[in-house]
């Protein structure tokens, strides 16, 4: 696909290296989001964008929600809202090792 | 008056500027070399620092699993306490499509606790602002 391909053709890998994470990285420390970065990839490589979209919606989402982290905020929003609900309505007392004194164990 | 007064001076003298000089680049080489020697066994026992945390590293990783773990359930253990009368809610419910083992971010295993936990995990060992 690109025209002439001078990094490849040279054996070079001048800026190649910094366009995805999941490209080889220093220390060979992976990225957070390495797997969900490399499976979307490895699903929408080649394949165009209009099909892209169409068959790897669930590893490009998966991707997204491990870099915003949205569906698990909201999650864990509404598990906080419905706990202040409960403590008010005299439901539910969080238990014991809730409440911020320092752990014994590891 | 006839010329100047003969003067008893020595002849000549030695400048005490080059001795300063000399005691003065003198201490530096001193210093240079000593700071030289310091230096490499500082680095011979940062190695040995370094090592000693490589041969630790399977102990504290295991003992951080095992923890995050603990966390882990903990917290499902909770949320099916409060999320019991919700209609619809799945506890335990993975927002990812995939079932690959996903590590859980501080705020997921920490959301249940007060928050000065939340902060002493994220910032309690960091001594730069």
């Amino acid at each position: 696909m690109p025209f002439w391909d001078l990094q490849d053709q040279l054996g070079l890998n001048v800026d190649k290296w910094m366009l995805h994470q999941s490209s080889e990285q220093p220390y060979k420390r992976a990225a957070l989001c390495h797997a969900f970065e490399k499976e979307w990839m490895e699903c929408a490589n080649d394949i165009g964008q209009i099909r892209a979209r169409k068959e790897c919606r669930i590893e490009y989402e998966d991707f997204q929600e491990c870099i915003n982290r949205h569906k698990t905020v909201m999650r864990l929003k509404t598990i906080v809202a419905q706990k202040k609900k409960l403590i008010k309505e005299g439901k539910y007392t969080p238990p014991e090792h809730h409440s911020g004194k320092p752990e014994a164990r590891p | 008056m006839a010329a100047v007064v003969k003067r008893h001076l020595p002849a000549g003298g030695s400048r005490v500027s080059y001795s300063l000089f000399a005691i003065g680049i003198g201490s530096l080489l001193v210093g240079y070399y000593n700071l030289i020697k310091w230096n490499r066994e500082r680095r011979r026992l940062q190695i040995e620092e370094m090592e000693t945390r490589i041969a630790l590293f399977p102990l504290l990783q295991a003992e951080s699993d095992r923890r995050t773990l603990r966390l882990l359930r903990e917290n499902l253990e909770e949320e099916a306490k409060i999320m019991k009368d919700v209609p619809g809610w799945k506890v335990g419910e993975s927002v990812f499509h995939t079932d690959r083992w996903v590590p859980p971010t501080s705020d997921e295993l920490y959301y249940l606790r007060p928050v000065s936990e939340l902060h002493n995990e994220k910032f309690g060992l960091q001594w730069y602002v």
